[in-house]
């Protein structure tokens, strides 16, 4: 099996034009709730071009620096549950995103609850979600597919949905077409 | 209009919607982490950048993504207590090129904008009684 070793740390180099640094505290502060650095998440590729056939599972290896566990301590104090497990995902997600997907720089919009990631030099946009819940990841990946194919942009879809888990973290990365029949 | 047709941002485009993002996703994340009075003067700058490229998308032909910045201008003024603003931002949105799925949402989007309205203003009146 392929392994990813990733430090969560150089994220914001990755993404200048995003802000990022609580996404990578609420990574550190959701991942050392399970273990200590690195953590393991078991990844799977679904339809993923840069992934070749025998890929499509791979190990990611994330770790991070004490220094973090600091600020992700005063994070776990302020926040409330499921924001801070939102914000862990897409600092996950977009790490995979870069590694994987090489999509270069990504421009957010707003869009009524939620915010949509798309890449400026490709047409494609990127959904992510992050749960703690086992038996709610394979739900809230079809949930997001459903979101992503009739997205506002029409373009093509990445899916990223995360499950951090005290039995192994997972993360599952799909690539979808955008629905032309859902087009005026 | 056709892909063909869309031609690339620019700079001078590119750093603004680079400049957007920056400030969007700051907004974005002082919300989720229930900074609402830091995020809400964030919200306001994002919307006022949005507004600005999604004239700019519409003159390179891209006028889907236009559609799509103005539906993010309309949800940053809207998280920043504007809702005159949002309101008009999410008509326009309307009038542009949104698949089904979309303007279903918008159309929510607006009327819940509408009910915040009223509301808004109902309150501001009773203040002034």
């Amino acid at each position: 099996m392929r392994l990813l070793r990733q430090n969560i740390e150089r994220l914001e180099g990755w993404y200048p034009n995003l802000f990022l640094e609580p996404h990578l505290v609420a990574a550190v502060t959701v991942l050392s709730e399970y273990s200590g650095s690195p953590a393991t998440v078991d990844v799977r590729g679904e339809n993923i071009a840069q992934l070749a056939a025998n890929e499509n599972e791979l190990q990611l290896d994330l770790s991070w620096q004490q220094a973090a566990e600091a600020k992700a301590e005063r994070l776990r104090a302020t926040m409330q549950r499921k924001p801070l497990v939102e914000l862990a995902a897409t600092a996950v997600a977009l790490m995979v995103a870069h590694r994987l997907l090489d999509l270069g720089e990504v421009d957010v919009t707003a869009y009524g609850e939620r915010a949509d990631f798309r890449a400026v030099r490709r047409r494609c946009v990127l959904e992510i979600s992050g749960t703690e819940v086992a038996a709610e990841f394979d739900r809230r990946h079809r949930e997001k597919v459903a979101q992503a194919v009739t997205n506002p942009f029409g373009w093509d879809a990445y899916v990223v949905v995360i499950l951090f888990s005290a039995k192994g973290h997972r993360l599952r990365i799909s690539r979808h077409e955008y629905r032309e029949e859902s087009d005026e | 209009m056709s892909k063909s047709k869309e031609k690339p941002y620019g700079p001078a485009l590119a750093k603004l919607m680079s400049e957007k993002t920056k400030v969007l996703s700051q907004a974005q994340a002082f919300a989720q982490m229930g900074l609402a009075q830091t995020a809400q003067p964030l919200w306001q700058t994002a919307g006022s950048l949005e507004e600005r490229i999604a004239p700019r998308l519409d003159a390179i032909g891209r006028n889907r993504e236009a559609a799509v910045h103005r539906i993010s201008a309309a949800t940053c003024y809207r998280n920043a207590g504007e809702f005159s603003m949002a309101t008009n931002l999410f008509q326009a949105a309307l009038a542009g090129p949104l698949n089904d799925a979309s303007r279903a949402d918008v159309q929510r989007l607006l009327e819940e904008c509408l009910g915040e309205l009223t509301t808004s203003l109902s309150s501001r009146a009773a203040v002034a009684v």
